[in-house]
């Protein structure tokens, strides 16, 4: 059980503390309810510039990253198609200075034009970096248009094109500030050797006169319904043919989300698992295969990837795929198979309690949601799950209406 | 409300010291080393097994790795599936790690399924499958896998940098190709886990919850290991080919630069005072290369220092990728840096904010007994006292501007680095 207090700032700031006396570390995570969903379809890849400009100096301070140095703290941030988060990790001494510095760039930044045009150049690299200059590197920057239709989550954080980071303008950079990065728009977590009464009163020193701004009100395009199989065949530069699976779901948080991540386990969590089992016949079509669920929060994907062995043809890999997902929707798995899945699952949520940030990110994300006590109520919600209720929501999901497939096959030369 | 001074920022402290919990030591009936860094309250235990049986052990790399592959594919006594069944059952995860020097078992499991993983563990050390069929599936994975990389631009600079700085023909030098993992046989992996497994006991490292349960099964399934006849193994030396190499990728659209020479051991008089300088130069956000080639350039996501450490040796190796339009001028700016650094010197200012960034990431690296574990590693794998942690942070804190500054001279001249650009 991780314990918590939750206070409101006057602000709308929501805070979280934890207490944890066995270490001398305090993490804390900032999260702002904006990612690259809440983005104009014309300059995609801003949210994820922007998460890069926060660190180019605040309203009154010109580096945020010397003064956490000098105190040996490390941060680091990213940003996903929903959330935007910050985080520190430093001695717990002087947890005040972390405060000073993302209250600061929560009060305003610096908005230097220098800051912009060398950020935007980082960004584009790492977008080459990342995306364009690795073998299967684009998968996602396809997959996502061929899913969704109408919904943001069609183009990828870092952004459809490098063209939109090319353009991104100041005034677009202040207004997207003014819009997201507002204390009613953003969640405070802290966790680790802290006095709490301490942390409080200083969270409400430097957070609690920071204006409450305009609130933002989501109102996103619904995807939707996909009625019939959709595919894409690219040829790229590889040496080996590719397949790429989505299914449709629920977001994160869900009971059909439980059931997927489940699911996805079953078929590739641990060497004993069935893909992985599949992945040692002889004659495998495979030559490497997993599942998992991608739990975003307004829709989620059921992804399965595959790299072909040799001489396979991808319309037999796809067959054998399917005897797979087939036998998970037709047949109820030994209740024994999905006890290891869920003692698998504890252990992990053991673990991860040795992590101050690991609480933290756990706490912001559980109130994001609903309840910052999710981090402790997940656990049971997995072992709730019956053989059943498996088989039943793998029947729904697996149907080939449901999903979108990527064949990424390689030149023929090459 | 009290007005807060967002100019000056709040008062900070001193980097405190560290709680380093002292291994419990004790040997066992083999005369394996247990080294236990118990205290943690959350109910899971790390029980780590290293063997001097790493890849260099074998002529062809690609022996001790697919032994170590096939390592966890089952036993005389049951088939992968069952096998790996079995440990999935308890919640608990085995991994099976190689490099050049060593082989490493990492357990992590609850402390009430201790016994039976450690069980499991024991029987796949002393009576592992080596599955021919299994064999043959792995080596054509890796085969694709490696071709895969070769298309990466970050590989071929690696692979270049290793080959010019430790030598192409040396074991720490070169990759295996697809002709060596094709050469592979079982009778290979079976000779090789013989011969390494058992030359010597294991170190063994024990973190977290450690409970009575938890010793008496590794006196069991650890202090029962049989340990064979010393081994004897022929050194070789680096050879380092100087200048500049350079590996083209058809189609890249980025190029991988890397620099490497070979360098001191942690043990050495100078090293506490050549790792601040590094860190200095290249080793994080604040360094003088990530400040100049991404934040006043926007050359790069990214460039990194750091020092590779091997059993018989160390490199200094840094690392960026960056556009092809600015390799030219990133490998002018990257020269301006070295000389700057060495010509003017590091500031007071700057060395203070070095120390406190190193101090405060020692901290973080030491919280908890899973984290010191790994410290703990490094400092038995390099043949530290136990207070060698303590010793650094101390001399870190008292290091000189001069100190540092007669370091780089010796260790950190431009043209005593080899560079490769791949792509």
């Amino acid at each position: 059980m991780i314990e918590y207090k939750r206070y409101t700032l006057s602000n709308g700031l929501r805070v979280l503390l934890h207490h944890d006396p066995s270490t001398s570390m305090a993490a804390v995570n900032v999260l702002y309810d904006v990612g690259s969903k809440d983005e104009d379809p014309h300059l995609t890849g801003f949210a994820h510039l922007f998460e890069h400009l926060m660190f180019g100096g605040s309203i009154h301070v010109s580096s945020y990253d010397e003064p956490l140095q000098r105190i040996g703290a490390q941060n680091n941030a990213f940003t996903s198609t929903d959330i935007t988060n910050y985080y520190i990790t430093l001695p717990k001494d002087n947890l005040e200075t972390a405060l000073w510095l993302e209250s600061d760039r929560m009060l305003s930044l610096a908005f230097t034009e220098n800051s912009l045009e060398v950020q935007r150049k980082v960004v584009i690299e790492e977008f080459k970096q990342r995306y364009l200059n690795q073998p299967y590197g684009d998968v996602w920057l396809l997959l996502r248009p061929l899913v969704y239709q109408v919904h943001p989550y069609q183009w990828a954080t870092i952004g459809k094109e490098i063209s939109h980071i090319e353009q991104a303008e100041m005034s677009q950079v202040k207004a997207f500030f003014n819009k997201h990065y507002n204390p009613s728009n953003a969640i405070l977590s802290i966790a680790g050797g802290i006095d709490m009464d301490q942390t409080i009163a200083w969270v409400e020193k430097w957070f609690g006169g920071i204006a409450a701004g305009e609130k933002y009100h989501r109102q996103l395009p619904e995807e939707p319904a996909q009625l019939a199989e959709r595919q894409l065949t690219v040829y790229r530069d590889v040496p080996q043919d590719a397949i790429y699976v989505a299914y449709r779901m629920p977001g994160k948080y869900t009971p059909e989300y439980y059931l997927a991540d489940l699911i996805s386990d079953l078929l590739s969590r641990g060497n004993s698992s069935r893909f992985e089992q599949a992945l040692r016949e002889p004659n495998s079509p495979f030559t490497s295969l997993e599942a998992y669920v991608t739990g975003e929060i307004e829709y989620g994907l059921f992804m399965i990837q595959a790299k072909l062995s040799e001489g396979t043809q991808p319309q037999d890999a796809m067959e054998a795929l399917y005897r797979m997902l087939n036998q998970v929707a037709e047949k109820e798995c030994e209740e024994r198979e999905l006890q290891k899945l869920k003692n698998k699952l504890g252990f992990l949520y053991e673990y991860n309690r040795t992590s101050v940030l690991n609480k933290a990110m756990g706490l912001a994300q559980g109130e994001l949601h609903q309840t910052a006590n999710l981090i402790n109520e997940e656990f049971s919600r997995y072992e709730q799950i019956s053989p059943s209720a498996m088989k039943a929501y793998a029947h729904q999901l697996f149907q080939a209406s449901n999903r979108s497939v990527l064949y990424y096959l390689k030149n023929k030369q090459s | 409300m009290i007005t807060p001074d967002r100019i000056n920022g709040p008062l900070t402290h001193q980097i405190g010291s560290i709680q380093w919990t002292q291994p419990q030591v004790r040997s066992l009936a083999n005369d394996a080393m247990v080294y236990c860094l118990g205290g943690l309250d959350v109910d899971v235990v790390k029980i780590e097994l290293i063997f001097p049986a790493g890849t260099k052990y074998h002529k062809n790399l690609s022996v001790g790795s697919f032994t170590q592959q096939l390592l966890k594919e089952g036993t005389v006594r049951q088939d992968s599936s069952t096998f790996n069944d079995a440990i999935d059952y308890y919640g608990a995860f085995v991994s099976v790690e190689t490099d050049r020097d060593y082989l490493t078992i990492s357990v992590f499991c609850r402390t009430a399924f201790v016994h039976p993983v450690m069980a499991l563990v024991h029987e796949m050390i002393m009576e592992p499958r080596f599955d021919a069929d299994l064999l043959e599936i792995k080596k054509r994975n890796s085969i694709q896998n490696l071709l895969t990389n070769r298309k990466k631009v970050a590989f071929q600079s690696r692979v270049g940098l290793i080959g010019a700085v430790l030598g192409e023909q040396h074991y720490y030098g070169r990759i295996s190709d697809t002709s060596d993992m094709q050469q592979v046989e079982r009778a290979d992996l079976v000779a090789f886990h013989a011969a390494h497994y058992f030359k010597s006991p294991p170190r063994v490292i024990v973190a977290g919850k450690i409970t009575p349960d938890v010793n008496r099964s590794i006196e069991e399934f650890v202090g029962s290991l049989p340990v064979t006849s010393a081994y004897s193994f022929q050194k070789l030396a680096t050879q380092t080919t100087a200048g500049i190499h350079r590996r083209p990728l058809e189609g890249a659209i980025q190029q991988s630069i890397r620099l490497g020479k070979l360098t001191i051991g942690p043990s050495h008089a100078d090293a506490t005072a050549l790792d601040v300088a590094i860190t200095a130069l290249g080793g994080y956000f604040g360094s003088r290369l990530m400040d100049n080639l991404r934040e006043r350039n926007g050359f790069t996501y990214g460039v990194h220092m750091s020092i590779d450490q091997f059993q018989e040796g160390a490199m200094i190796s840094m690392h960026t990728e960056l556009g092809k339009e600015y390799c030219d001028d990133a490998l002018r700016e990257i020269d301006l840096e070295f000389e700057k650094f060495l010509s003017e010197g590091i500031s007071e200012d700057e060395l203070q904010t070095v120390k406190n960034y190193l101090c405060g990431s020692l901290v973080k690296e030491a919280d908890g007994s899973i984290a010191q574990s790994e410290l703990l590693r490094f400092r038995l794998l390099n043949g530290l006292p136990d207070n060698a942690h303590e010793q650094v942070t101390h001399k870190i804190q008292h290091l000189s501007v001069a100190e540092v500054n007669a370091v780089a001279q010796k260790y950190l001249q431009r043209d005593s680095f080899v560079t490769v650009i791949a792509g």
